[in-house]
């Protein structure tokens, strides 16, 4: 059988397992809820000014949710640029592009493999926080309901349903991130510069989202997008946010990923 | 119907704005010939090799190899192998497993020749190292086997001597000569100070390895040892359509000389040894 997208995929992970890069943001993924859980119990005090920060205390399926507004600022979007804007530009930066590209895969074949091993990282990430900020929250809080945002009391069971499923949509958001970054890194050939620049973005329209007299853009901005899961923490379960989620990250993530393929199917594989 | 030359290059040029890179190269490598691709630094070479291996696009010509452009698909690429400027690898995998990619990306059984090609570029006990840890010469050579990999019928090599001390060097040469003697063609860049190096080799080896062809308009200086090696020289000279100014004979290179040296100072020290062994 003749190497492909998937060939392809399979070495992007196993280069991905032997950069210490992939590792610090697992790792981050990892600890940030760890340190947090193991705060709140030492500190005592729940972060009442954000949703479901006052029931922290009283059940571990809080933890992840509150980890999931904290984490949009920076956080998530800093783990996930960490690969997406290296995942090129490290090809650059070890002169290796000559070299897969002189092989029998077709350079369409190699961004898709990239792209998709970029993804597989991200949503990786994601789901190495939803368990360990479970696991430590329900050791820390126990299992027990929560009250949804319409001032309903949901049960463990069908809470842990809800928090599972908000990871996912808080995958939408992710991606589109995880877009940017592959295309900042194809087109900068430089992670660094990949890395700040998706970081900048995602902080850039954060800081338009709080700019007066700009209300009106609020629920097209990217960053709005990566609260959408809380209308599953509605009773009834709001979709609309969701939807909206859905079609306004494709409006960000998909014109970046074709804009970022093309580069990179076009451009002159040169040294510097 | 015959087979379409290994490489077939027509008008090709290269210009980044002002700056023309590639202007107006012919070129033309029939099957089992050793190509020498001369000229001096900055002359072109390598991006002439980058648009043969359809890493860059032309701004003009084309390049066929076996009749098929790099150009359109990687497909073109099958039988070919080869390295511009230094062969890179990720440095953090070891030899061995940068070799299961390259593998993993060629198909066709390339997986199974990854033994014997670290055999023969002699770098098997090295193979579990990290490619971060290699020296340059190790690269080169694990170059070579990632090449060979693809069981080519063409090798593109841009300048594969570059950077090697005289006995890598000469390691290099006998193994792209063991290369041709195989059947495999062979096109390699080398800036003008090899051409002499190499000319020789064909003197040595008594023209065995097929053609050589310098830039006509480029003026060459070399150095040989015998009669007969200017003789050799001059032969290819001529053929390759080169003007011949001077042709004088003169002491052997400095290369030479450093190897002679250091093979000399290794058999004194061998010799010390065996006597310090008998004393005790």
């Amino acid at each position: 059988m003749s190497p492909g997208v998937l060939t392809v995929y399979r070495w992007e992970l196993r280069k991905l397992r032997a950069q210490k890069r992939t590792y610090l943001g697992l790792g981050a993924a990892a600890l940030v809820p760890i340190i947090f859980v193991i705060a709140l119990v030492t500190q005592g005090e729940s972060p009442n000014e954000v949703a479901f920060g006052r029931y922290v205390h009283d059940t571990g399926l809080a933890i992840p949710l509150v980890l999931l507004l904290f984490g949009s600022v920076w956080m998530f979007p800093l783990i996930t640029a960490l690969v997406a804007g290296d995942i090129v530009a490290s090809e650059d930066r070890h002169d290796t592009l000559k070299t897969i590209l002189t092989r029998s895969v077709e350079r369409q074949q190699v961004f898709a493999g990239k792209a998709l091993a970029t993804f597989t990282y991200a949503i990786l990430a994601i789901a190495v926080t939803g368990a360990v900020s479970l696991g430590a929250g329900i050791l820390a809080s126990g299992f027990n309901s929560i009250v949804s945002l319409s001032g309903t009391r949901v049960s463990a069971g069908e809470g842990l349903l809800l928090v599972g499923a908000s990871l996912l949509v808080y995958l939408i958001p992710i991606l589109a991130i995880a877009c940017i970054g592959l295309l900042f890194s194809t087109v900068f050939r430089n992670s660094a510069a990949a890395i700040v620049g998706t970081l900048m973005f995602s902080l850039l329209v954060q800081l338009i989202g709080i700019l007066p007299g700009l209300g009106g853009l609020h629920p097209y901005l990217l960053s709005t997008q990566f609260n959408s899961w809380q209308g599953l923490l509605r009773t009834p379960i709001d979709w609309a946010p969701i939807v909206r989620a859905a079609w306004v990250c494709a409006l960000y993530g998909i014109p970046a990923l074709i804009a970022a393929g093309l580069v990179f199917l076009r451009r002159d594989v040169a040294g510097d | 119907m015959a087979e379409p030359a290994p490489v077939e290059v027509r008008g090709l040029c290269k210009s980044y704005g002002e700056l023309i890179a590639v202007d107006d190269v012919d070129l033309t490598v029939e099957a089992g010939d050793v190509f020498g691709y001369l000229g001096p630094n900055g002359a072109g070479k390598t991006t002439s090799l980058r648009m043969m291996l359809g890493l860059i696009a032309p701004s003009a010509g084309s390049v066929r190899l076996f009749g098929r452009d790099p150009q359109l698909s990687v497909k073109a690429l099958q039988g070919v192998a080869g390295f511009v400027e230094a062969p890179t690898f990720y440095p953090y995998l070891n030899g061995r497993t940068n070799l299961d990619l390259f593998a993993a990306l060629d198909g066709e059984g390339a997986k199974g020749r990854i033994r014997e090609a670290l055999e023969i570029v002699g770098l098997s006990h090295r193979a579990k190292d990290k490619v971060g840890t290699y020296s340059h010469g190790m690269r080169q050579r694990l170059g070579i086997a990632a090449a060979l990999l693809r069981e080519p019928r063409l090798l593109l090599l841009d300048e594969p001597a570059t950077g090697l001390d005289p006995g890598g060097m000469r390691d290099m040469r006998d193994l792209i000569r063991n290369l041709s003697a195989q059947g495999m063609t062979v096109l390699l860049s080398s800036p003008l100070l090899g051409f002499g190096e190499r000319a020789r080799a064909v003197a040595e080896a008594q023209a065995g390895i097929g053609d050589i062809r310098a830039a006509p308009e480029a003026g060459l200086t070399f150095s040989a040892e015998s009669e007969e090696a200017i003789g050799a020289l001059s032969l290819a000279l001529a053929e390759s359509g080169a003007l011949t100014l001077e042709l004088s004979s003169r002491q052997a290179s400095l290369e030479d000389l450093f190897f002679r040296l250091t093979e000399g100072e290794e058999a004194e020290t061998a010799k010390r040894e065996r006597a310090l062994e008998g004393a005790a």
